[in-house]
């Protein structure tokens, strides 16, 4: 066996602290090691091509770079050796840099860290065996998850392109949060003048099959063909009959708090969420339905001229097929309920930012009159106070929202037209205003009048005739106390509770607050770990409509690029069972995160005859190389490809 | 210290809405536009005398408290230097305000407070005040 050793200088990364020339000349009296160079930069074209090179010329078979992390360039050397005509395999990196010299002074010492590192990575590949990919056809149908902006706007982004998706959400209609929006930042055009035609265009656009009320089940497989379980929930009307005139709802004497208004207001069993809901049809509301909760009523199917309602109706479960998909399962708001500096829940005049925007609405609960809930009446003092519960690490999240800081300009400009005497208090600790015209529109805000005061709040006291908040102002270095008659809480944006389990079935991972995780902060913004499951929209983290709408269109291409690729590689580097030794416990089945394992009959000689025994097979197809059923299994069965236990106890070895 | 915003401090309050329309008329300046960043307070010469900085004093009128500006020492101290106003980012003019105090105070005699020494005399301030107008 010929191995070739190339150590990278990283300019000064590695070749300032650790003595790469030395590192390459004692690298050549490692066993099997042929060759040895040393390069400035290993990955630019030079360097591949002196790898190329030596390769040829020394008739090297094997290949060890002590270089970066192979995070970075494992693909740009594995594509060396395949332009060589070797397995792409029989290459092993030394991380010369991130585990050596930049996390060591200059001395002997590191270099010697460093020779070690690479004597282990020959001694590991010397017992590599080649490897092998299939590639594997790619179904053409996208799955998106959730149906506010960023769901209908990947769901169109991929349709245009001419694939069919279906797009699913769970409540009875598409629009969600930006449905509950009265106007938008920093243009101040009507968040429904600009979402209804987008809805409209989704629900009608013939690639997209659009499935509300719906939730995911179950889902398999990987990129390229998923095969996922979506329940229908039952919507207990025939949408074919239905005709949309809402009788049923008139006359159904249920009534719930309305989540659309926020639980301001109410809404009954057999309901559409909001006027512009697409589709526009109802659905019965079991949970809160008298005759599904008691057994009596079924007034809906009294008064349904169209004999639409069927209470009979079961929910279904649809079973597909999908190249990608893209979660955009949205956020909350935080409720900061029993908190008692802010009063919020302890007196009705204490409301949050989406409470208000539904009163600016004017299909919301007020008719679009801003008024204190406590007497109806206008506000001649409204205080706004931002950053409750975000940047804070006590009671609420560390992370900024991202938002608040505009849309609380945006609610004291939208008072001033409503309200032109009342007056805009806003309690803030910075102003973020990052985006293109945001500064001017904050400045917008402060010209019309809203007074922006620089220091958080303390304590809403809510015992008085009014309320009084107290703060602390910065600019003037003094305690504030400000008489309110309406105080507005720009509420932490947060994680949906639902995304996590969602995200789960996906083999999406969640951050330390619970948004769904990027695969790399920078360089793959809409990726997630797993390869053909892509994100968009706040399900990722706080984010505005300008952003969201940017990243649905770019997890679309993402989805578009891979379906006109039209295939992919299967992973190399899946489990493999040795079945002359499993001896068919199956301890290794339930580690398993995916299912790949399942049991498997084999014939085998023994001494007069032959018996069939059960011993444990691996679905290549399913298996992610997580290594779990390597480690569970106690003999010494269950084997990763590329990460043998024969390799990894050489390395071991050498250390 | 603490201080209190409430509907007698009130910018709706009919006058201190006329104490402010009057302000922007004389300093032609628009107050809202200040953002607090205290630059003007950084740079002033004079403020080490000052009982309220130009800042304070333009955040005090936004929020209608107009007495304390009328009873501080800093709207005659400044010397009209016009450093404030050639730094300020969001192109505002503090002298001119402080400017626009002293006029106000100056029409209503009766407001002229304890600290301006010069009781019936026409103070240097004005003058300034006279020329610059003179030139705009
Ligand atoms: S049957 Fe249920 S949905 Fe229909 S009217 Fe009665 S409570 Fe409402
Ligand atoms: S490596 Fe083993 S445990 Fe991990 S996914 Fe593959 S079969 Fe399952
Ligand atoms: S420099 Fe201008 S913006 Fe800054 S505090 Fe002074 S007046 Fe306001
Ligand atoms: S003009 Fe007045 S307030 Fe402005 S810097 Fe000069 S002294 Fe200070």
């Amino acid at each position: 066996m010929r191995i070739g050793v190339f150590i990278c200088w990283c300019g000064s990364n590695i070749a300032g602290t650790v003595d790469v020339e030395s590192l390459s000349e004692k690298a050549k009296f490692l066993p099997d090691v042929y060759y040895s160079e040393d390069v400035k930069y290993m990955c630019s074209e030079i360097g591949q091509e002196s790898i190329k090179k030596a390769i040829k010329e020394q008739k090297l078979e094997r290949v060890v770079i002590g270089s970066c992390s192979p995070r970075m360039h494992e693909e740009t050397f594995q594509e060396v050796l395949k332009d060589s005509g070797l397995n792409p395999y029989y290459v092993e990196i030394a991380n010369l840099r991130e585990q050596c010299s930049w996390v060591h002074d200059e001395g002997e010492e590191t270099t010697q860290k460093a020779f070690e590192l690479v004597e282990k990575a020959v001694a590991k590949i010397r017992f590599a065996k080649p490897l092998t990919t299939e590639t594997l056809p790619v179904t053409k149908r996208a799955l998106v998850v959730g149906g506010g902006i960023a769901g209908i706007q990947s769901a169109l982004d991929i349709a245009e392109a001419g694939y069919e998706v279906d797009l699913v959400e769970n409540t009875p209609s598409l629009g969600g949060r930006m449905a509950q929006l009265d106007k938008t930042f920093p243009t101040l055009d009507c968040s429904a003048c600009i979402l209804t035609p987008k809805m409209v265009e989704a629900s009608s656009h013939p690639n997209i099959r659009l499935l509300t009320y719906a939730e995911i089940e179950d889902v398999s497989g990987f990129v390229g063909n998923f095969d996922i379980k979506i329940r229908q929930k039952a919507k207990s009307i025939d949408h074919d009959k239905c005709t949309g005139c809402g009788d049923c709802t008139e006359k159904c004497p249920a009534k719930i708090d309305n989540e659309f208004e926020e639980d301001k207001e109410i809404r009954k069993a057999v309901y559409t969420p909001f006027p512009q809901a697409v589709p526009n049809k109802p659905v019965i509301d079991r949970d809160n339905c008298r005759y599904f909760q008691k057994g009596k009523c079924k007034v809906c199917q009294k008064v349904c001229p169209a004999e639409a309602v069927d209470y009979e109706q079961e929910d279904e479960i649809i079973e597909e097929r999908y190249g990608g998909v893209i979660l955009a399962t949205g956020f909350d708001q935080l409720k900061p309920e029993g908190w008692e500096e802010f009063g919020y829940g302890a007196h009705p005049d204490v409301i949050t930012s989406l409470e208000l925007e539904r009163m600016f609405n004017s299909s919301g609960p007020t008719g679009g009159k801003v008024v204190c809930p406590s007497t109806g009446r206008e506000p001649k003092r409204v205080v706004f106070i931002q950053c409750v519960g975000s940047r804070d690490k006590n009671k609420g999240n560390a992370y900024c929202s991202k938002v608040c800081c505009l849309y609380t300009a945006k609610h004291t400009l939208l008072l001033k037209e409503k309200l032109p005497d009342t007056e805009s208090f806003v309690f803030y600790i910075d102003i973020r205003t990052a985006g293109k015209s945001y500064e001017e529109f904050y400045e917008r805000a402060r010209s019309t009048g809203a007074k922006y005061l620089k220091g958080h709040v303390s304590k809403v006291e809510t015992d008085g005739k009014e309320l009084l908040v107290r703060s602390y102002d910065n600019s003037i270095g003094e305690q504030i106390e400000v008489e309110a008659d309406l105080v507005v809480l720009a509420s932490a944006i947060k994680a949906k509770g639902t995304t996590e389990g969602l995200a789960q079935m996906f083999g999406a991972t969640g951050d330390k607050d619970g948004f769904l995780s990027e695969a790399h902060p920078k360089l793959k913004p809409v990726e997630t770990q797993t390869a053909g499951v892509f994100l968009a929209g706040a399900c990722q983290g706080p984010n505005d409509i300008p952003d969201t709408v940017g990243q649905a269109g770019a997890a679309a291409s993402k989805i578009i690029g891979l379906f006109n690729r039209g295939e992919v590689e299967s992973l190399p580097t899946t489990a493999e069972v040795d079945a002359s030794i499993c001896s068919g416990c199956l301890k290794c089945e339930p580690v398993c995160p995916v299912g790949a394992i399942s049991s498997e009959q084999i014939e085998e000689k023994v001494p007069g005859g032959v018996v069939t025994r059960q011993v444990a097979g691996v679905n290549n197809a399913l298996c992610r190389g997580c290594g779990a059923c390597t480690a569970a299994c106690r003999n010494g069965a269950m084997n990763l490809k590329g990460y043998t236990h024969r390799e990894l106890l050489a390395e071991v070895d050498n250390l | 210290m603490r201080f209190s915003l409430n509907s007698e401090t009130s910018g709706t309050k009919k006058e201190n809405a006329a104490i402010l329309d009057e302000l922007e008329m004389i300093t032609e300046e628009k107050f809202s536009n200040c953002f607090q960043c205290a630059k003007c307070s950084a740079g002033c010469p004079a403020s080490e005398y000052m009982d309220l900085y130009p800042h304070q004093v333009i955040l005090m009128a936004k929020l209608g408290l107009f007495e304390r500006i009328f009873e501080s020492k800093s709207i005659w101290i400044c010397t009209c230097c016009f450093a404030c106003g050639s730094r300020c980012p969001q192109d505002l003019d503090p002298a001119r305000i402080m400017e626009g105090f002293r006029l106000i105070a100056l029409r209503k005699t009766e407001s002229r407070p304890e600290v301006y020494p010069f009781k019936g005399e026409i103070p240097r301030q004005a003058y300034v005040a006279h020329y610059r107008k003179n030139f705009k």
